[in-house]
């Protein structure tokens, strides 16, 4: 009887955080808060800007999010299985470089985009090696790496943006251009976002990573093989950077070497800001993806109004640092 | 002091509410703590003596009713105003700092002064040193946290709450991670604390030591006082009848030996394993059908031997032989695979995954089983109905199969890890310390459940530092210092001839 009256009242409590009901408005604003930033943003910036408010902006905005949802999608897998990926953006950089200049060199835009995607496969699995088996914590490991990723970078590009504009139109056309409207590379990010999110929320890979994320000495102690899924999820943020460095070059047309550099900073801002949208203080892909436009959106707004670039960054930490604060306050109240 | 105010209790807490969420889990509580008595909380996991505790700690605000010390209303208004007003905690969960030493985490409160204005590190470390004397500890003070077992560090956290004047100690199970020694010592300070003026409350699940120590009890039932009773005035029986709320509950486990037992197949034999400094030489047999207890102080072994059989832990020396063949598991996937099960010491921290549901975390590990066929997608409908089954298998309540396993009680978590091992057909399962900080009900069913395991032809190891629940065992294997000092069959698994082992082989090193 003792169990039974104490779960009793317990079951509406976890039934109502399903929901999201009958929370204290503390919580709420954990759960709600990130959606609540994204709404006010929009509000702000239709009042301030005649050109804010309307379709094709609106698509503006998420065509802008969309190679970078991408990356954070891939950063997301990442941090749900409690590890950091801090070379995601200078793996993009490297994989715009290696497709632009092997087309350069003539070789078949499929095998010059597979040796760029293979390159996030091992960028990937060396990260997942460091961690892994040597054990060096991943902020270090992929600190490193990261650092190699542009050594080799600078070797194959010298510093200068190989252009590939003219001389390959089929691989232009991957990622420029509409169909039904709507711009490619959105479709990209969509199609990237729900293979992200099966994987995470659908198959026993996901649920081994959020296990090893969320306590690794009882993932260890069921027999999920820790080290395989925390290399995978590596390997997978890898696959996410390169295919988005891959997108890069065909918008840009052209290999920048630091062209995505700037991806890292704007995945953790969407990716900290998506685990507090929904489920407080979690990694999820869906949460990433309003992440992302919201960053976009703060982007897109700001550079509407007219204020100078400095603000944009401005804007960046602070919403990674509201974000983070935010997610780990979401997780207090939700324990109660 | 006068006579008047020896009379006024310490603390007095009047109506006092509090709910998180939808959930009431104090609906006006009274109670006083007087100087020198020791007051007993006692009540089901959730009953709320956490809460309350937590309340007087300053960690949680009351919703409605007030605090008086001294019988001055006092708003406690964080865990170091408390300690100002010379209240000391001994928390359930072990707030220590793993980096820190074990001196350091004992004194961390204290902020001596040098004649320069540095702090004063000769002044914490003698404040330790007294401390751990006065414990009989026999750890090393300058080592960091990290290192200690279990056990140790529930000593730093009680160390922790002597260092310095103290007027009021509350004890949150403060004996769940000790072994009867240390229970012992521990009893006699309380004592001296007593003496001294000192008030205590003392939170235990253990209703022997209830007994023993408390001048005072207080029974908590759903967040309500639901019985205060004075010395000499409660029996066990009335205090476990106060706790369930029905008087159906047998305190003592009830456990018939299993007939069934047929020593002619061991299950497990193990010889001569050694893991230096932990586990030295030890060999036993294990048969199907057989519940082993393990008994010992805390430290002598048992739980490194039980991960060395797990595969969790290197084996240096020895053998293992599962069903008559060679089994040296690489990792606790190989021992899994082989039908190995561990139900590990700390359910939060090495059992569970807090944030995921009951269905989550009794398919951790087995995805294979979960897998929609030929692709590796989970089957949600299977995981919740295998999940289903367990919770009405292990009478687990809880809502649905989707519930947070964080939303549950402690007995109720400890059947989740242990219905996990259920679904993977497992047939030789270790359980280490599994009704630690369960309520009596629970503990019964998570015998019976483990009495059930071993009837289907399963075989069973049981650690556990209270030896009256070993009494529950078919054998009982005691260690010492990492040894096996003695094995008792039958008639023989008591209290008493279980402690005459322990003591036999520590008499010389003990105190």
């Amino acid at each position: 009887m003792v169990d039974a009256a104490s779960d009793n009242r317990k079951t509406p409590l976890a039934f109502g955080s399903r929901l999201g009901l009958r929370q204290s408005p503390a919580a709420l604003i954990g759960r709600y808060g990130a959606l609540l930033v994204l709404a006010g943003l929009i509000l702000y910036f239709s009042l301030a800007s005649p050109y804010f408010m309307n379709a094709r902006n609106m698509v503006q905005i998420i065509n802008q999010a969309a190679l970078g949802c991408i990356v954070a999608g891939g950063l997301t897998i990442v941090l749900a299985g409690g590890h950091f990926d801090l070379s995601i953006g200078y793996m993009a950089s490297l994989s715009g470089v290696i497709v632009a200049n092997l087309m350069a060199a003539d070789v078949p835009v499929p095998v010059a985009m597979g040796v760029a995607i293979a390159s996030g496969v091992i960028a990937g699995a060396v990260n997942g090696f460091l961690v892994t088996k040597l054990e060096i914590h991943a902020l270090v490991a992929t600190l490193g790496t990261g650092s190699l990723l542009v050594g080799v970078n600078y070797l194959l590009s010298s510093g200068v943006a190989t252009s590939i504009a003219g001389i390959r139109p089929e691989f232009m056309s991957i990622a420029i251009g509409n169909w039904l409207g709507v711009p490619r590379p959105v479709y990209y990010m969509v199609i990237m976002s729900l293979i992200l999110w099966a994987i995470l929320s659908k198959t026993d890979f996901g649920r081994n990573v959020r296990a090893v994320g969320g306590n690794v000495e009882a993932a260890m102690l069921s027999g999920v093989p820790i080290k395989r899924v925390v290399t995978l999820t590596f390997v997978i943020s890898g696959v996410c950077a390169a295919v988005t460095g891959v997108l890069l070059a065909s918008t840009v047309g052209s290999g920048q070497p630091n062209g995505g550099d700037g991806y890292t900073l704007t995945s953790f801002a969407a990716a900290f800001v998506g685990s507090t949208v929904l489920r407080e203080g979690q990694f999820h892909v869906f949460g990433t993806i309003v992440g992302g436009v919201t960053v976009a959106a703060g982007f897109n707004g700001l550079a509407l109004i007219g204020v100078p670039p400095f603000v944009q960054y401005l804007f960046q930490g602070l919403l990674l640092i509201a974000a983070v604060a935010l997610s780990s306050a979401g997780r207090r109240w939700s324990r109660g | 002091m006068s006579t008047s105010e020896r009379k006024q209790p310490l603390i007095e807490a009047r109506d006092i509410s509090k709910s998180f969420g939808a959930m009431k889990v104090l609906k006006g509580v009274e109670m006083s703590f007087e100087r020198g008595c020791v007051h007993g909380l006692v009540g089901a996991n959730g009953a709320g003596k956490s809460t309350f505790l937590n309340i007087v700690g300053g960690v949680l605000r009351p919703d409605s009713g007030s605090i008086y010390v001294d019988g001055t209303p006092t708003v406690v208004t964080g865990p170091r105003h408390a300690a100002d007003l010379g209240f000391s905690f001994i928390y359930q969960e072990l707030a220590l700092i793993p980096q820190f030493s074990a001196w350091e985490n004992m004194t961390m409160r204290m902020r001596p002064k040098t004649a320069l204005g540095i702090g004063d590190k000769g002044y914490r470390r003698r404040a330790a040193k007294a401390v751990s004397d006065k414990l009989h500890l026999q750890l090393d003070l300058e080592k960091p946290v990290s290192s200690l077992s279990v056990a140790e560090r529930g000593l730093v956290a009680i160390g922790r709450a002597l260092v310095g004047e103290a007027r009021f100690i509350a004890m949150d199970e403060p004996t769940a991670a000790l072994s009867d020694a240390e229970c012992v010592r521990l009893f006699q300070i309380i004592q001296e604390l007593k003496a001294q003026g000192v008030a205590i409350a003392y939170v235990s699940h253990r209703l022997d030591e209830v007994e023993d120590l408390c001048d005072n009890v207080t029974v908590f039932r759903n967040g309500e006082v639901a019985m205060r009773l004075q010395r000499g005035d409660y029996t066990r029986r009335k205090l476990v009848e106060g706790i369930a709320g029905d008087s159906t509950v047998s305190e003592k486990l009830a456990r018939r030996r299993s007939p069934i037992c047929s020593r002619a197949t061991p299950a497990l034999e193990v010889r001569k394993l050694s893991c230096p400094p932990r586990v030295k030489d030890v060999s036993f047999d294990l048969f199907e059908g057989e519940i082993l207890g393990l008994a010992g102080l805390v430290g002598s072994g048992r739980t490194e031997l039980a991960r060395m059989i797990f595969g969790a832990e290197s084996v240096w020396s020895g053998q293992m032989l599962l069903r008559g063949r060679p089994f040296a598991p690489a990792s606790t996937r190989d021992a899994i695979a082989q039908g190995l099960a561990l139900v590990p010491e700390e359910r939060r921290t090495q059992g569970l995954v807090m944030e995921e549901t009951i269905s989550f975390n009794t398919s951790l590990g087995n995805t294979a089983a979960f897998r929609r066929k030929g692709l590796p997608l989970v089957d949600e409908r299977k995981t919740r109905n295998a999940a289903k089954s367990v919770m009405d298998r292990l009478l687990i309540k809880a809502g649905s199969p989707g519930s947070r396993v964080a939303t549950l009680s402690g007995g109720n978590q400890q059947k989740v890890v242990l219905g996990r091992w259920l679904l993977r057909s497992a047939r030789i399962m270790v359980l280490d310390e599994p009704s630690r900080g369960v309520d009596v009900r629970a503990r019964q069913q998570i015998w019976d459940a483990i009495e059930d395991f071993v009837n289907k032809g399963g075989a069973a190891i049981v650690i556990s530092s209270e030896l009256e629940e070993l009494e529950a065992c078919d054998r009982v294997m005691v260690m010492a210092e990492g040894k096996s000092v003695g094995e008792l069959e039958a008639d023989n698994v008591t209290e008493t001839k279980m402690l005459e082992l322990i003591y036999s082989a520590k008499e010389n090193h003990l105190w």
